[in-house]
């Protein structure tokens, strides 16, 4: 049975670092468990700088980095946008300030791995807002 | 329920180290990425909050200190 299907998991859902401005989102599954991570949200809210961010969602065992998860639009200066990122089949427009970023499904993170984002033109006053996240755990 | 945060005096992140649900929550600081290169380094007073077990299995700390943290009031 492939991992991702294992019976037996806890769904939980954690409220992750809410990382300093100019700085990135960075996720570690702790040690002893192992994640699929079901949905992750966050919100970036961007400085007065002019230049197009575009957001990167990273998934790496800690030094190598195995998915790049694009979102499909860019985000301007002075804007807030709500990122959410899970196995979904499309990518969504702006909608509402919100918009949906695709990965592939069924990705199981050991202990070490992590998530990151990776924001192209990140400025020194832009911000994210402390990361969301369901996942299924098991013991490793 | 509010969450109890406590704030990393290595990166400025803010965390709840217990979730609602009561498990931990281990702050990891965020490495500093190379925009050109894409290499990370660990920043100066990187902490990682990470258990460390000895080989009988008694905890014996976290990964990192670090710079430590501080509660948020």
């Amino acid at each position: 049975m492939p991992e991702a299907t294992r019976p037996g998991g806890r769904i939980r859902v954690i409220v992750g670092t809410n990382p300093a401005a100019g700085a990135e989102i960075v996720e570690t599954v702790p040690a002893g468990v192992q994640w699929r991570l079901i949905a992750m949200q966050a919100g970036l809210v961007t400085d007065v700088t002019v230049i197009n961010r575009l957001v990167v969602l990273v998934l790496d065992d800690g030094v190598n980095i195995f998915v790049y998860a694009g979102s499909s639009s860019i985000q301007a200066a002075s804007q807030l946008l709500r990122y959410t990122f899970g196995a979904f089949s499309r990518q969504g427009d702006v909608l509402g300030g919100a918009i949906l970023c695709g990965y592939p499904e069924g990705i199981v993170l050991g202990p070490g791995f992590r998530f990151s984002t990776l924001t192209i033109n990140l400025q020194a006053g832009d911000n994210w807002g402390p990361s969301i996240y369901m996942v299924e755990e098991w013991p490793a | 329920m509010k969450l109890a945060m406590r704030k990393c005096l290595g990166c400025g992140g803010v965390y709840p180290p217990v979730q609602r649900d009561g498990y931990s929550y281990y702050h990891v600081c965020p490495p500093l990425r190379d925009e050109k290169t894409g290499v990370e380094t660990l920043r100066p007073g990187h902490r990682d909050e990470n258990l460390v077990h000895d080989s009988a299995g008694k905890l014996v700390g976290i990964v990192a200190e670090g710079a430590g943290s501080e509660p948020v009031k």
